[in-house]
């Protein structure tokens, strides 16, 4: 069945958001996850 | 296999995150560092300098006045590493991990705001005192201010900007040393400055130490 350019684009934006959201919450875990103390 | 697809989709996407995570810590904190660079460097350039001699016109000795405690991420001087860094770089007060994202952070006593081991228990010493004057700086990420600390050579002169005088350190020594070693935060009777980051680059196994001494003191 062929899908619609919409629903194309809704999956699309839906893994971006899923590439965002991992960036987001390593980036917040920053301080966690490098070395301690780290310079 | 509809659920394979989806887990595909779905672990390129989280790779996607990751290297964006990545693009962050290369790039992205060095510029929220620059950023706090500029700000740091015109809330020091407003500081009113101190005075150098006593009412009486006697001379004071070199340093800031008795009691100057600056807070945590303070500014508290200018330092140029001319062989290595064209730009001058503000230094901040203490070594914590939210201080050394502004710049690199002159090692404090332990004070309200400091706490072991990230401060001494001795005396701290500041530009131009007798003492050792320590400080620390990223070697990668926020700004890498000690990227290339490992190039200086001896006799590599190191300048300061203060709100008490300027003064010139010149290089006498590196050494690479343990990252859990006590033996560089020590009370000094020498007018010394001690430069610490990590090492090698992106690891935080050693310390690189470079050792300098005060040769020359400008008087502003």
């Amino acid at each position: 069945m062929k899908r619609s350019w919409r629903s194309r684009l809704l999956e699309l934006l839906l893994w971006a958001a899923v590439a965002i959201a991992t960036a987001a919450v390593l980036i917040a875990l920053t301080d966690e996850i490098l070395p301690e103390p780290n310079f | 296999m509809q659920w394979l697809r989806v887990l595909g989709k779905l672990l390129i996407s989280m790779g996607i995150g990751v290297f964006l995570f990545v693009l962050w810590i290369l790039y992205g904190t060095g510029l929220y560092t620059a950023r706090q660079q500029n700000q740091l460097a015109e809330e020091f350039d407003r500081l009113p300098a101190f005075e150098r001699q006593t009412p009486e016109g006697d001379p004071l000795p070199p340093g800031p006045p008795p009691g100057y405690d600056p807070a945590p991420g303070a500014p508290v001087f200018r330092m140029r590493l001319p062989t290595i860094e064209d730009e001058p770089m503000i230094v901040v007060e203490g070594v914590g991990v939210d201080e050394l994202k502004l710049g690199p952070g002159h090692y404090p006593s332990c004070r309200p705001g400091f706490e072991r081991p990230l401060c001494t228990p001795y005396e701290e010493a500041f530009p131009g005192e007798r003492g050792r004057v320590i400080v620390s700086g990223h070697r990668t990420t926020y700004g890498q201010p000690f990227w290339a600390l490992n190039e200086m050579e001896k006799g590599d002169p190191i300048h300061f900007e203060t709100r008490w005088g300027d003064f010139t350190y010149r290089v006498t020594g590196k050494e690479v040393v343990p990252a859990n070693t006590q033996e560089i935060v020590v009370p000094s009777k020498k007018y010394e400055l001690v430069l610490t980051t990590c090492n090698p680059r992106f690891s935080a196994a050693e310390r690189l130490i470079v050792f300098a001494e005060l040769e020359t003191e400008v008087a502003r």
